[in-house]
């Protein structure tokens, strides 16, 4: 009798952790390809000149600058259209390249598809004159 | 037999239609957009443009939510009432007559981003390019609308009143 409800405690204790949401607060179900699909790498380290580019392709693609720190190096915007669309990029110097990676969230849900974040490097390329490389 | 063979290729195609369209997408403005929302102005300083587009912005009534000098950005916001009360009344009026429940747009937020960009070609010319967008919400509160802004007068007036305040801000300089 005991047995069983010591085993029944830690069923009931298990089902709990499965279902509280707070744990997905540290936890992302991003996977390697997204991040790679976010992130490109630029051959310069001239961090006004690619904000400057960030900040003009984010207009170009119909988005509203929310914040721009170039301390930290992110930018954020808003786009409507119909609906809500967040982006968030990041500007990091990494030896001579600039890593730049973006973000796109709609109703607060990480956008998983590859064309939003292809338009986006496109743009940015077209923006830049610089060819940019996948980053592993 | 083929009829219902091609009647099942064109629900095929129309479905697979389906798909690629509603794939998430970001197109990049068109040609007259960027044309509707950018000016350039010379014989200027940057600051003086950011100075005199934060001063418009004010005059409009708009709050500044963000400003970055490096970059050349100035982000500001409004709350506005969608349309007037004699309109809106009568539209609610007409509602409760036929006795349905009647909603009408009635209030707005309207975000508008300003970037500022040297023209490398030439020295002390500036580009300025605005992008406004809206969301509307109706009398139950419910959200109608959020999109951009493409009515054409809206950057014709924006842009007249910075022509004047850069006039205003080079002559005080």
């Amino acid at each position: 009798m005991k047995l069983r409800c010591i085993i029944l405690c830690c069923c009931a204790g298990l089902l709990w952790g499965c279902l509280d949401p707070s744990h997905q607060a540290a936890h992302s179900e991003n996977s390697l390809e997204l991040r790679q699909l976010q992130t490109r790498a630029y051959d310069t380290t001239d961090r006004i000149k690619i904000a400057r580019a960030i900040v003009a392709t984010l207009q170009d693609l119909g988005f509203i600058i929310d914040r721009a720190d170039m301390e930290l190096g992110t930018i954020s915007g808003t786009r409507l259209d119909g609906r809500t669309l967040k982006a968030t990029v990041t500007l990091r110097l990494r030896g001579k390249r600039a890593l730049v990676r973006l973000n796109v969230n709609r109703d607060h849900r990480t956008m998983t598809d590859p064309n939003l974040y292809q338009d986006f490097f496109i743009a940015l390329d077209k923006s830049l004159f610089l060819v940019a490389m996948q980053v592993d | 037999m083929i009829q219902a063979y091609w009647s099942g290729l064109l629900i095929l195609g129309l479905s697979l239609l389906g798909c690629i369209q509603s794939s998430p997408s970001l197109p990049a403005t068109t040609l007259e957009t960027r044309a509707q929302q950018t000016r350039q102005f010379n014989n200027i300083s940057e600051t003086t443009l950011l100075t005199a587009t934060i001063a418009v912005l004010q005059d409009l009534g708009y709050t500044i939510e963000e400003s970055n000098k490096p970059l050349g950005i100035v982000t500001a916001a409004k709350r506005a009432t969608v349309g007037n009360a004699g309109e809106k009344f009568a539209l609610l009026a007409l509602g409760v007559a036929a006795g349905v429940h009647t909603s009408v747009e009635h209030q707005q937020l309207i975000r508008v981003t300003v970037v500022t960009q040297a023209t490398p070609a030439r020295a002390h010319t500036h580009q300025i390019r605005a992008t406004f967008q809206h969301e509307v919400w109706d009398t139950d509160g419910k959200r109608t609308r959020a999109e951009p802004i493409h009515r054409d007068s809206v950057y014709q007036d924006f842009f007249a009143k910075l022509s004047q305040a850069v006039f205003l801000e080079q002559t005080l300089a």
